[in-house]
């Protein structure tokens, strides 16, 4: 494992099933916040404002360092965590300690195809571009 | 101690052969050795880097750019190379170098990737053309050689990777 930059860990659950819990070393991780409001001018000429949903946003990037290679374990498991029912994730650590699924974040990812690319368009050096979406009250 | 300054531990190493596995039908590979290396035959490593959120990049991955010009006009005796080469794809390739100072006759050393088993990535591709003239009948052959992380992420493979031979 080269130097650990941004480590972060993905959970997903199907069903009832046992959660299943993996750690990446992402090479990008950001995060956004993500607002949508009403906003208009009403016949009166009053402003208005109102606040429809927050949400907190993640642009991960997951690359070939992680990934590469026929048959790769951890490419296998983002898949089935993209199929998955429900996703989680957590970023706020830096260790591998056991971890506790109280730690993490219910997220979203979208549908569609799954957001995986391949590097020089060589099969054997894939990388996993994928945005999580958690929803704030 | 080495250290980093000094030039005395620095030897100058040509390559001196080159050696291309085929698959074969058979748990033995077929094996075309080169001795006959050019001036100006080259390995080089290359990373390829993804760009990360601290403004730089980071390695994911190494390719191995092999250039290599044999004098070689007998392919007669070398009967299934130009096929192999033109239809198969590579299993492995070792370089052997040569030192010229500092170490006994007969020393070698080899750029061999595949002594390090954990790589999750070896994949070669290889082109090559045939040149000749008057005074030189060539083969040229390039190679690239494709790497995971791997490679360079431990000193026992980086150690195993440029391996000494005899004489050393």
């Amino acid at each position: 494992m080269a130097v650990i930059i941004n480590y972060i860990l993905l959970m997903y659950q199907n069903g009832s099933d046992v959660p299943n819990t993996n750690a990446f070393n992402a090479v990008t991780n950001l995060e956004f916040n993500n607002v949508t409001r009403d906003q208009s001018t009403a016949l009166s000429g009053r402003m208005y404002d109102h606040v429809l949903a927050r949400r907190r946003e993640w642009d991960v990037v997951i690359s070939a360092d992680e990934l590469a290679g026929s048959g790769n374990e951890k490419l296998a498991w983002l898949e089935a965590f993209w199929n998955a029912d429900k996703q989680f994730v957590r970023t706020d650590t830096t260790d591998t300690e056991v971890i506790e699924e109280m730690t993490f974040t219910r997220v979203m990812t979208g549908g569609g195809r799954s957001p995986k690319e391949f590097i020089r368009n060589n099969k054997l050096l894939p990388q996993y571009k994928m945005t999580l979406i958690e929803a704030l009250r | 101690m080495p250290t980093f300054n000094n030039v005395s531990k620095i030897k100058n190493m040509p390559i001196s052969r080159l050696l291309l596995y085929y698959p074969t039908s058979s748990p033995t590979p077929q094996l075309y050795t080169f001795y006959n290396i050019e001036e100006g035959s080259s390995v080089i490593f290359t990373p390829i880097t993804v760009p990360n959120d601290q403004g730089g990049e980071t390695i994911v991955a190494w390719e191995q750019k092999v250039s290599v010009t044999i004098l070689e006009n007998d392919y007669g005796t070398k009967a299934g190379l130009l096929s192999d080469m033109a239809s198969l794809r590579l299993s492995d390739v070792d370089i052997q170098l040569k030192p010229l100072s500092g170490q006994q006759n007969g020393a070698t050393m080899w750029v061999s990737p595949d002594t390090s088993p954990a790589l999750k990535v070896k994949d070669w591709s290889l082109l090559f053309n045939i040149e000749s003239s008057s005074e030189t009948p060539r083969l040229n052959i390039s190679i690239t050689g494709l790497m995971s992380v791997e490679l360079f992420q431990s000193s026992e493979f980086v150690a195993a990777l440029f391996s000494e031979g005899d004489g050393f």
